[in-house]
């Protein structure tokens, strides 16, 4: 048995530098969990397929030569390598390569058809008017069969400029598409079949594509695209939130904590307790009661019903519980000597209120239209009872629209789901990212979300 | 005492007038609302024709309505397991990480993610992860497939950890089995000695056929709990630890130092200094963390609502979706007496679970 050795402070020193590395290593493995799915998600919006399997981060919109590709194109078609469009009289070409196996014979056939987003493939409409010029510019031949590449030229014969130029380029059975200039969008028929959704986009449009036919594809009745009414609805109703909670929040939580009136408490109770109570419980009354139009008060101003509004979505819920216990206990924390002053002085409650106490709760008043945007932008239950025309839809309602019509099981659309769902977070992001002690600060007053 | 009469007057006055929107809130959107659902569920009511008092029968009908049952057994399973399980895990992993930390925000940030995104994100994100062919089966195939390497990775490492302290101790250092530095260099060596036993093919990833578990679209079953609900108790969990640890840590570093000086000159063990010190300092923490937890998952609303599109009804219904599904749901008229039977039990319920919670006393009152 060798005797204990003397160790000195740095042994220690280094024994927890250790620690607190482990300890940093974890907390980043953890970070990683919870946040890598998110950003898996947000490259596979990219993809054309985020079912693939095995999943890859091989996804060729985030690949920079096919942005030059793109680039190319655009500027071949019409000038504009941002944004692309097809103009009269211009000409553009694209190299394919196929694998022909011995005894396979054939020249290519090029289609001109645009994908829809339930994966079935239809004409553009315009249907643009083309010359299409195949030609094949080089053999190469190996000991399985040979390699060829073919330019297929297309010109723009009609007097308008396309927005989209789709393509379908079938080879003959058993041929297998090996690459192009600008990789495909899909490829199908056992390889034989290679498709572009748009060979005219430009950089913006082909980074972006399924962005934009999110944005733009599903439509009305009137056929107006419906997703940006969803971003529209889902602003105006949180902005309209905020401005309600900064107007009647803390006027409910100062007259809880410094004015003095017979049934403070209870009221108080009352407040806390309507955190406890779950909103199915009040939701069946409060629709009922916004069917009937507040008992029919709304019908003097020619409406029979509320549901389907905005209205419905601010008028029962004027006040939250949270903002008010909030903004009580934030004017419990300020000294009162400050109003005994100003009543001295014989400034009224009013003027006390407005002229003092407002001003001081700048920060709260911050917390409060951060958490109220906040959770206005995702409210999922009462929007769902009440919202009933796709028109009206907030976009967590959409977004789950989205998910039946496009994640169906036949056509399964997931790059279309997950850019709605991208472009839904952002704005929570960016408010996140701009107000994160604040939030933090929010999240500790209401205990835990 | 007639000169308080004016101030006095004035001051209700304007309480009032502060109060006017909060009331309308509690009166007409709670109150009337909640009496009105009471009054309907011992009614028969389609929304249309004019409520019929029925007396008991909606609570009698709930109880023989399967749908309500699986709802019930749910909810309840639902709410012990995932407040149970995240609480265990973020006290459990609060105590091992409790150091003073730099850079917190940066990992608040992170682990808030989940929170401030709407249900419906991380639920669409859920659905697309659990497919057949989707990342969780792919990421278990991969933990399937490489299990060679994952076990000659551990071997590595406790074959050198072993050695490395044995060589320690015999030099005389006061080493522990799990001496941080040590541990940094056999994580090391594993890593890299798997890495060359692979290169050098002498352990070669199995070939064997993708982990094909399905997650939502079933009704199958695993300890009486149908799979969807697991997988969504799991969602819950997973997202929700990351912030309740942060809540423990906060509550970590309010322990004042002088109470562990105490217990070691006492001759503490670690252990005893966790029981005795670290959980009841965290006592309030806990009992807030608890309370919240029972009444957000019990009342769990959107993953069954959002799941329900995808998995069979019976599999991820809960007590709150049975409510949603009687008045829109089911086809047909709403059946409101019911849905509101239903509600007024789940409110009941949640007051009773944390009534029981409180007398238990699982952590001391905090507010």
């Amino acid at each position: 048995m060798t005797e204990q050795r003397q160790v000195d402070q740095a042994w220690f020193a280094r024994r927890r530098r250790a620690k607190a590395a482990f300890v940093y290593a974890f907390l980043g493995a953890m970070a990683l969990a919870v946040v890598g799915p998110f950003i898996y998600a947000v490259f596979s919006a990219f993809k054309v397929n985020p079912l693939e399997w095995p999943p890859s981060l091989n996804i060729p919109r985030l690949w920079p030569p096919n942005w030059v590709s793109a680039w190319n194109l655009g500027i071949q078609a019409g000038n504009n390598g941002w944004l692309g469009g097809w103009a009269p009289g211009r000409a553009l070409s694209l190299d394919v390569v196929f694998f022909y196996p011995p005894g396979v014979e054939g020249d290519l056939r090029v289609e001109i058809l645009r994908p829809t987003g339930r994966g079935t493939y239809q004409p553009p409409d315009p249907q643009p008017v083309t010359h299409v010029e195949i030609e094949n510019v080089e053999e190469h031949h190996g000991p399985e069969g040979y390699e060829k590449t073919f330019r297929i030229t297309l010109r723009n014969l009609g007097t308008q400029t396309y927005p989209v130029l789709p393509l379908a380029v079938v080879g003959p059975p058993n041929s297998r598409f090996l690459r192009a200039t600008l990789a495909p969008n899909s490829v199908r028929g056992l390889g034989t079949t290679a498709y572009w959704d748009n060979l005219v986009s430009g950089v913006l449009g082909y980074i972006f594509s399924y962005f934009i036919q999110a944005w733009t594809e599903f439509r009305d009745r009137l056929g107006n695209p419906i997703f940006p009414r969803w971003v529209r609805n889902s602003f105006i109703i949180a902005i309209g939130k905020v401005i309600v909670a900064l107007l009647f929040a803390p006027l409910a939580g100062y007259a809880l904590a410094r004015l003095r009136f017979p049934g403070r408490n209870l009221l108080f109770f009352l407040v806390m307790f309507t955190m406890m109570v779950p909103q199915q419980v009040t939701f069946i009354s409060n629709y009922v009661l916004l069917r009937d139009g507040l008992f029919g008060i709304s019908r003097l101003f020619g409406r029979d019903s509320l549901l389907n509004s905005y209205w419905a979505l601010f008028l029962p819920a004027l006040v939250s519980s949270l903002g008010v216990i909030m903004m009580k206990q934030f004017f419990e924390s300020i000294p009162v000597e400050l109003e005994e002053a100003a009543r001295i002085d014989g400034a009224g409650i009013f003027r006390i209120y407005t002229r003092i106490i407002l001003p001081m709760a700048k920060p709260a008043l911050a917390v409060l239209a951060i958490l109220t945007f906040q959770g206005s932008w995702n409210e999922f239950f009462w929007p769902l009872v009440v919202l009933r025309d796709m028109e009206m839809f907030t976009l967590p309602i959409g977004l789950l629209f989205f998910r039946q019509y496009y994640g169906a099981a036949g056509g399964a659309n997931w790059n279309l789901i997950l850019s709605g769902t991208v472009i839904s977070a952002i704005p929570v992001i960016i408010v996140f990212v701009l107000f994160q002690r604040h939030f933090v600060e929010g999240f500790r007053l209401s205990g835990i979300k | 005492m007639s000169w308080l009469r004016g101030p006095r007057r004035n001051e209700l006055f304007w309480a009032f007038l502060f109060l006017l929107p909060l009331l309308w809130t509690l009166g007409v959107a709670f109150a009337y609302a909640f009496f009105r659902a009471l009054w309907w569920s011992f009614c028969d009511y389609d929304l249309f024709a004019s409520p019929k008092f029925v007396g008991l029968a909606n609570y009698a009908k709930l109880f023989a309505d399967l749908h309500f049952l699986k709802a019930l057994f749910h909810s309840l399973s639902f709410a012990v397991i995932v407040t149970f399980t995240q609480t265990f895990l973020a006290l459990l992993l609060a105590i091992a990480l409790n150091q003073k930390i730099r850079g917190l925000t940066f990992f608040r940030a992170a682990f808030y993610t989940p929170s401030i995104l709407s249900s419906v994100i991380v639920g669409l994100i859920f659905i697309w992860f659990t497919y057949r062919r989707g990342v969780v089966n792919f990421l278990l195939t991969v933990a399937r497939n490489y299990y060679p390497y994952f076990l000659s990775f551990l071997g590595l490492v406790i074959v050198m950890q072993s050695t490395l302290v044995l060589w320690g101790r015999k030099r005389g250092f006061p080493v522990r089995a799990f001496d941080p530095v040590y541990l940094w260099i056999s994580l090391f060596v594993g890593g890299v000695g798997a890495f060359f036993l692979g290169h050098f093919r002498l352990i070669q990833p199995k070939s064997m056929p993708p982990v094909d578990i399905i997650w939502l679209e079933t009704a199958e079953k695993f300890l009486g709990i149908p799979r969807p609900l697991w997988a969504i108790m799991a969602l819950n969990i997973g997202t929700t630890v990351p912030t309740m640890m942060l809540f423990f840590l906060a509550g970590l570093q309010d322990v004042p130092r002088e109470l562990y000086e105490v217990a070691e000159l006492d001759g503490a063990s670690w252990w005893a200094k966790l029981w005795y010190v670290t959980i009841p300092a965290l006592r309030p923490v806990m009992f807030l963390v608890i309370t919240l937890g029972l009444i957000g998952t019990l009342q769990m609303f959107d993953q069954a609502a959002i799941t329900s599109g995808v998995a069979p009804l019976d599999s991820v219904i809960t007590l709150a979706y049975y409510v949603y599904w009687n008045m829109f749901g089911a086809g047909g008229l709403p059946r409101v007496g019911m849905a509101a039977a239903a509600a007024i039990f789940l409110a009941v319920l949640t007051l009773v679970v944390v009534l029981i919670q409180r007398r238990v006393g699982i952590g001391e009152k905090a507010w």
